[in-house]
């Protein structure tokens, strides 16, 4: 018995070579399409996937570059990293380069510090909060421009406040408050703070100016009129009963704050003219006559001793 | 018994015998298919896998969108701080616009109180801002009048509502001192909105 396993040898005979030939060629072609198809589509798709990659990631760039610049607006609108605006801060105790500059503004505002307490840091993650404490003694109107200089310029910020009024009668009020500072430790936050050349002019020169103090008896102020009040009466008489409390000079205005009032060159104030504003004084006219209001001494202020807390020890 | 398992055809010699020139072409139609077959399989794989371009920028994509993610977070936690942070000077311009005439303040105290039962873990600081003053009584307006329409002036005026509940009237005083004529004495508090 003998078995054979024999596929090939009377078919390869029937086939004609002719139509070998043809098979193998459109089996050739059709492969050769097939792929050339599969690869022009994976071509496509992969220049397709290039463009949308390439927008996805441009515009994940733009996104970050707006976040970042986003970040930057307010970081800088927070004030942070305060202490590192001024390069002479890292040479001074934080209290003492704080009070200084409180104390400046304060002298600017005609407001009577009272008191200042040193530092205290508060650290709360990747951030760390410097405390102060302060009192003040000023008028509500120098209070508020007070204030604002720090919040709007300095971008500090204002925490538990307490005003305080001595008496009916008087327009000085006390005014407690504590005063907050960041500093972040996060390198992506470094270099974001705001710059003292990044305020713009006209925060410099902006004056607060309020209606009327809350804190003032209407009625008594009637009794014991301010000098603003017997101007409008018509009961002037010499520059002592001006009370000049700001002067600001800058190249483009130069303002005065009198009787609670922002007057400029030409204005008239209480029937006085104002003639001139030069830094520490105003010269007014009325009748012919000049006369020259000062800007009053504002008393030094007094400080508690002070804890050292060095810029580095923020920093850490 | 004996099996003979031939898988080779049987007349091969006489078929080869007889290849010319077609037989020829054929086989080398069929070299050239393998070799193609063999090149797109070779080159299929560049084509096929994604470009070099392309994982490149993905990787680049993913460093940025990390780092997005980090700034996002960073910016969260400034907005947090800013929203904190009430802007006293906004607050003071309007208190002074909202008070009546015939009011006037004789305290203001913003500060955190703790909130919750003594020993309970759910102790909060709670922030409140405590207004008192007095009203002088004239012929215009009853002083109760006074202090409420003083409430609604200050509900009304949104910079100075900003970050705080409604105004909630705590007291109202009758208060005589010597010289300084009759008045009525109120204290109202606002609250710090607890999502602020």
């Amino acid at each position: 018995m003998s078995l054979n396993f024999n596929f090939f040898e009377n078919k390869m005979h029937n086939i004609s070579r002719k139509n070998l030939i043809a098979g193998a060629v459109i089996i050739f072609i059709g492969i050769g399409i097939f792929f050339s198809l599969k690869f022009y589509q994976t071509h496509k798709k992969n220049q397709r996937d290039l463009i949308q990659e390439k927008l996805t990631y441009e515009s994940a760039v733009t996104a970050l570059a707006k976040e970042k610049n986003d970040l930057t607006t307010l970081a800088g609108g927070l004030g942070i990293n305060y202490f590192s605006r001024f390069p002479e801060a890292s040479h001074m105790d934080l209290s003492f380069f704080m009070f200084n500059r409180i104390s400046t503004i304060a002298n600017k505002w005609k407001v009577n510090l009272v008191s200042f307490s040193p530092a205290e840091k508060e650290i709360k993650g990747n951030y760390s909060l410097i405390l102060f404490s302060g009192a003040i003694s000023a008028s509500f109107s120098d209070m508020v421009n007070f204030f604002q200089e720090l919040e709007d310029k300095e971008k500090i910020s204002i925490d538990n406040l307490k005003i305080n009024t001595s008496s009916r009668a008087s327009s000085t009020h006390q005014a407690e408050f504590d005063l907050v500072c960041l500093e972040f430790n996060d390198p992506m936050l470094k270099g974001r703070e705001e710059k003292e050349s990044d305020t713009s002019p006209s925060d410099k020169e902006k004056i607060k100016i309020v209606k009327r103090d809350p804190f003032l008896n209407p009625f008594e102020k009637m009794q014991v009129a301010r000098p603003a009040e017997k101007n409008k009466a018509g009961t002037v008489d010499g520059a002592s009963e001006f009370s000049l409390t700001g002067i600001n000079c800058s190249a483009r205005s130069r303002v005065a704050i009198i009787n609670h009032t922002m007057a400029r060159e030409g204005d008239v104030i209480g029937g006085k003219q104002v003639v001139a504003i030069k830094e520490d004084r105003v010269i007014l006219k009325a009748n012919g006559q000049l006369s020259t209001l000062r800007l009053k001494e504002t008393p030094r202020p007094q400080t508690k001793e002070e804890k050292p807390l060095k810029t580095e020890e923020v920093v850490q | 018994m004996e099996f003979e398992i031939n898988f080779l055809p049987q007349n091969r010699n006489r078929w080869l015998a007889h290849v010319k020139g077609k037989e020829l072409l054929i086989a080398g139609l069929v070299l050239a298919f393998i070799i193609t077959v063999s090149f797109i399989g070779f080159y299929s794989k560049g084509i096929t896998k994604k470009p070099q371009k392309l994982v490149a920028i993905g990787q680049d994509f993913l460093k940025v969108s990390q780092e997005k993610g980090k700034v996002s977070g960073v910016a969260a936690l400034l907005s947090k701080l800013k929203k904190e942070r009430l802007n006293w000077t906004e607050k003071m311009a309007s208190l002074s616009d909202a008070t009546p005439s015939q009011v006037f303040l004789t305290s203001l105290e913003y500060s955190k109180e703790k909130t919750g039962a003594r020993g309970s873990s759910n102790i909060k600081n709670r922030e409140k801002l405590v207004i008192k003053g007095v009203v002088i009584p004239s012929g215009e307006e009853s002083p109760s009048s006074s202090i409420q329409s003083f409430m609604q002036n200050l509900k009304n005026n949104a910079s100075f509502m900003a970050g705080f509940e409604s105004p909630v009237l705590i007291s109202v005083n009758n208060s005589q001192k010597e010289g300084q004529g009759e008045g009525l004495e109120f204290e109202f508090q606002l609250l710090r909105k607890q999502d602020a």
